[in-house]
């Protein structure tokens, strides 16, 4: 019984090893090179961007239906609303935003690093590459969708202010970044 | 070497996947939200131009008139007035019906002038963090801008939707609006605006009803006793209003606080649905269509 134990104990604690391990790598890799640091801030920072702006998903979609209200003022006004706004709430929102923004940059660095790395032509790849792709250039559409199909109210009874499912959202990347690994390990054996 | 093909679809089904659940994830980042569906979208007209503007100018009837090539609104800018600090609009006590089947004999109307050329319809909740701020940013440009200069008027209507706390605050804005309007109106604002400056997170206890009370107790002049005799009273008929102005918002497409219709009464010709605090620029640039679309 105890030597079941001890053995599942060790294999656990070496899949927890393995995986702390490729998490490092995944996170290391976008910013050993200026390039990748540019491409991960730079999508972190559009990321970021899009996530405040959506705070309000009912305004955007307003000016989206009337474009003649989009202009640079209004993108700019609109973000700095939404952002003392949320700033004002909680400074700890703000950071999990921050946060969730330099990881779907350092999630984006990586995927293209695997698709530079692979046979393209695959379909497999391509089909797992692509939602993420879709996803991570609307990272943030979840808000307007959910007002699209009425369910926003369902969230509303959710605990903290949804900062469970912000935290939530944040691990869930973690995992999959740490299962992903280091993007250059699967190519070259 | 040689291509782990299996390895790395594998890892690009993980890469992917993971991104596309965090991205629906990511929707719950920043969120704002809303207990609300509603169904129509008013078309408008398609001019631009801002008022006051060098390409502009008024006529004698203060139509704004094209005169040159127009560009874009980028408002609020050096000809935009500032928002008062702090922000005292003027209410006027309404009657009637207006033009959009409107009435507004229970309802807050800021307004400088009994014959404004456009009606701007503003739905709130107490209880809904972007309509604080827009109390603190476009509400000021618009009394400044708009209310003061007599062009327009904005009529306040109730949307509650964030718990049963902002339907109470509601009820209780009514009352307070009977009580006040015909003596000293400014009082209402006092405690419309102090409600807003406790406004934490939503059903808590700044929102309660006692609390609302004590809020009106503590601004001289409002009859707190009154107030909870009131609320005990007419709630019914109180939060059948409400309900009835909640559901005009849901008609006109108004789906999330702060909701905004604009109409001008010349030609009836109304905006589409506004939503969010949105910056002065939109209202400027709708309200500027309309009046010379008509």
């Amino acid at each position: 019984m105890s030597v079941d134990f001890d053995s599942y104990r060790q294999t656990g604690l070496k899949e927890l090893r393995s995986f702390s391990d490729e998490l490092v790598l995944a996170l290391r890799y976008p910013f050993e090179r200026i390039s990748r640091v540019a491409l991960t801030l730079g999508v972190g920072v559009v990321t970021f961007y899009f996530l405040i702006l959506f705070a309000q998903p009912q305004g955007l979609m307003t000016v989206l239906r009337n474009p003649e209200f989009i202009t640079l003022t209004w993108l700019e006004q609109m973000f700095m609303i939404n952002f003392t706004t949320i700033y004002h709430e909680s400074v700890l929102i703000v950071a999990i935003n921050g946060i969730y923004a330099i990881l779907t940059g350092v999630a984006i660095t990586n995927m293209i690093a695997q698709l530079r790395m692979m046979q393209v032509g695959s379909v497999a790849n391509v089909g797992g590459i692509l939602p993420g792709l879709f996803a991570a250039g609307c990272a943030s559409c979840g808000p307007g969708l959910y007002a699209i199909f009425g369910i926003t109210g369902a969230m509303s009874v959710l605990p903290f202010q949804q900062s469970l499912l912000r935290f939530g959202g944040i691990a869930l990347f973690l995992v999959f970044l740490g299962l992903s690994g280091d993007p250059r390990s699967c190519s070259i054996d | 070497m040689k291509f782990e093909a299996q390895s790395s679809t594998r890892r690009a089904v993980l890469s992917g996947t993971s991104t596309a659940l965090i991205g629906i994830l990511a929707g719950c980042l920043s969120g704002d939200t809303d207990k609300t569906q509603a169904t129509t979208d008013p078309a408008t007209g398609g001019g631009t131009g801002r008022p006051g503007s060098d390409a502009t100018t008024t006529d004698s009837s203060g139509t704004y008139v094209q005169t040159a090539e127009q560009t874009g609104p980028t408002v609020p800018n050096d000809e935009d007035k500032e928002p008062e600090e702090p922000l005292s609009p003027p209410f006027r006590v309404g009657s009637g019906t207006t033009g959009y089947d409107i009435a507004l004999d229970n309802n807050p109307v800021i307004s400088a002038t009994d014959d404004p050329a456009v009606d701007i319809y503003m739905w709130t909740d107490y209880q809904c963090r972007f309509c604080r701020k827009f109390e603190g940013n476009g509400l000021g440009y618009l009394v400044a801008n708009d209310v003061r200069e007599k062009v327009a008027r904005i009529v306040m209507l109730n949307y509650p939707h964030k718990g049963g706390n902002s339907m109470t605050a509601a009820v209780m804005a009514k009352c307070l609006w009977e009580q006040v309007k015909d003596d000293d109106p400014q009082l209402f604002w006092e405690w419309h605006h102090t409600v807003f400056n406790n406004q934490q997170l939503p059903e808590q206890s700044w929102s309660s009803r006692s609390s609302l009370l004590q809020y009106a107790r503590n601004i001289n002049g409002i009859d707190a006793p009154s107030l909870d005799q009131c609320m005990q009273a007419n709630r019914t008929d109180h939060e059948e209003t409400i309900r009835a102005e909640k559901q005009r918002g849901m008609d006109e497409g108004i789906k999330e606080t702060p909701g905004f219709v604009i109409y001008h009464r010349d030609s009836e010709a109304t905006s589409p649905p506004l939503m969010a605090a949105q910056p002065y620029t939109t209202f400027e640039t709708q309200i500027y269509q309309l009046r010379n679309n008509a």
